[in-house]
């Protein structure tokens, strides 16, 4: 069973098309990685499941709902999560009210606080820093804030952009062990665009290889990490 | 002692009508990333509305809060249909628009209320108490306790309920807010209704004093500018306190200071607003924009 199904996918911005024919699919709380050149279209994938495309041809489902005229609204009502590129953190509201922010959809119970707790529970250092304005953070605590403003969200999908930018390598190598920990625990498909191969394939159980626009190359991520032909030809390591 | 305890109390008093103005724009900046220009014309207009409304056999308070529904619906149709589709054009497009609302409202009321001034009604009686020897009007307590009251609401609706939060986000990020399922074009428009409301009760505490006319609010606004300049323009405490400390610095400075006099008393918040852009770009109490990558 899919979570997502992406089928034959044709838009862009304006005119030109970035995307042209992708066709690709996420299991159920499976994690999937994007991978492939600048200007290969991931980031434009990304947006386009939250309605950021002008689409000319192809289907989109989301768990089983067409996403043909889908609005950033209504994309986080049935529960995909966008992590942008840059983590569009609210800099002048604390940590906790960032959290609250992307616990908007959960109403003011007590299903508020307890996934705040969660959160802190993955990232111990959001709480100590709870009451700090979020644009004080160090660029990992961001980071850390952006998971888990989406994650507030209990995404089925989980869109990961580029969560490795600008961020030190064992920072990132902790932070990447938390997504595998978020993704098992909270059954949280995901879909990871990263610059990291090797670091996505670890985490990945899929993985699709884009260039110009549509896949190239897609397998299972052990099978694309093991093979150095492959890997070679197609990410360059 | 106890003419600068009268003016002080008048300066208060003054400054509580800037403040509320001040708190109007700085709900539509905080709620909105906009300056609006126009605040003080679309309070021109709520006051004409309340006096609409009083000359029809409304009561005068229930009037006021009859007006400041309509101003309400008059904030959200001018988000809706002026503002939001030049927001995200340029970072100023929307502001510059403010500006030409400004004389659209002016030309507007003239066309619909006239041009002659007209009187209007306090809110509060016309007698004085004393104090300390000094003769307060207790009009100017009531200004201030409404602005006292005012900003008090302000403060708790965007620090502590959960519809003030989700303005607070979707003026500074919209696109996360959205990413959260906030409806966030609803948000923008409620906060440009909030305010207009809020003009409305400034311009109801002003009008007694300078009579109701197109350009009635014209000083009014410059001060409240200069308020919401002093205290930080994305902090209602701060508007408040801006109000009150250029209300006081115009009462003692301009019958003090010989060369000053009445015609010159406006410079007293242009020189403030100076002077605050240089020392200090986000306000007393304004928060500097943080940014770390």
């Amino acid at each position: 069973m899919n979570v997502l199904e992406v089928d034959d996918l044709s838009g862009g911005y304006s005119a030109t098309p970035v995307l042209r024919g992708l066709t690709f699919s996420i299991p159920e709380g499976g994690v999937v990685a994007l991978l492939g050149p600048n200007g290969a279209g991931k980031t434009t994938t990304l947006r386009a499941l939250t309605g950021g495309l002008k689409r000319t041809s192809g289907r989109m489902s989301f768990g089983g709902e067409d996403l043909a005229s889908i609005r950033p609204e209504g994309a986080a009502r049935l529960g995909i999560a966008h992590v942008p590129e840059g983590r569009g953190t609210l800099a002048d509201l604390t940590v906790e009210e960032n959290l609250r922010v992307g616990g908007y959809l959960l109403g003011r119970g007590t299903a508020l606080t307890e996934k705040l707790d969660v959160c802190f529970g993955y990232f111990p250092i959001l709480h100590e820093r709870r009451k700090q304005k979020a644009g004080h953070l160090s660029g990992g605590e961001q980071q850390m804030l952006a998971i888990s403003r989406a994650l507030m969200l209990q995404p089925r999908l989980m869109l990961l952009d580029e969560p490795s930018l600008g961020l030190a390598p064992k920072i990132t190598q902790r932070l990447f062990e938390t997504l595998g920990v978020i993704n098992k625990e909270q059954e949280t498909a995901m879909l990871l665009v990263e610059q990291n191969a090797s670091l996505a394939l670890d985490l990945a159980s899929r993985a699709f290889v884009l260039e110009s626009g549509s896949v190239v190359l897609g397998g299972d991520a052990s099978d694309i990490r093991d093979d150095e032909e492959l890997r070679r030809a197609y990410l360059g390591y | 002692m106890g003419a600068l305890l009268q003016d002080v109390m008048s300066g208060l008093a003054a400054g509580s009508i800037y403040g509320a103005l001040a708190l109007a724009l700085v709900f539509v900046f905080r709620s909105t990333g906009v300056v609006n220009f126009a605040q003080g014309e679309m309070a021109m207009i709520s006051t004409y509305i309340s006096l609409s409304f009083y000359n029809l056999g409304v009561p005068l308070l229930a009037a006021v809060v009859l007006s400041m529904a309509c101003s309400f619906l008059i904030g959200i149709t001018v988000e809706r249909t002026l503002i939001r589709p030049v927001a995200g054009r340029t970072a100023h497009a929307a502001s510059i628009v403010t500006v030409g609302l400004f004389l659209a409202a002016n030309g507007i009321a003239g066309y619909v209320w006239g041009v002659e001034p007209r009187g209007f009604p306090s809110l509060f009686s016309r007698e004085s108490v004393g104090l300390g020897g000094a003769r307060i009007a207790v009009a100017d307590l009531g200004a201030l306790a409404v602005l006292v009251v005012l900003v008090f609401l302000l403060f708790l609706l965007f620090e502590k309920t959960r519809v003030g939060l989700m303005m607070r986000a979707a003026a500074s990020q919209p696109a996360s807010a959205r990413m959260a399922g906030a409806p966030v074009s609803n948000l923008l428009m409620s906060g440009w209704g909030i305010s207009a409301a809020v003009g409305a009760v400034a311009g109801a505490l002003i009008a007694p004093a300078v009579f109701v006319s197109p350009g009635m609010m014209g000083p009014v606004f410059i001060y409240a500018l200069a308020a919401a300049a002093l205290g930080g323009l994305s902090s209602p405490l701060g508007a408040v306190l801006g109000g009150w400390i250029i209300g006081v610095a115009e009462a003692v400075i301009a019958p003090r200071v010989d060369f000053i006099g009445s015609q010159l008393a406006i410079l007293i918040p242009l020189t403030i607003i100076f002077l605050v852009l240089l020392l200090r770009p986000a306000g007393l109490l304004g928060v500097q924009e943080v940014k770390r990558v």
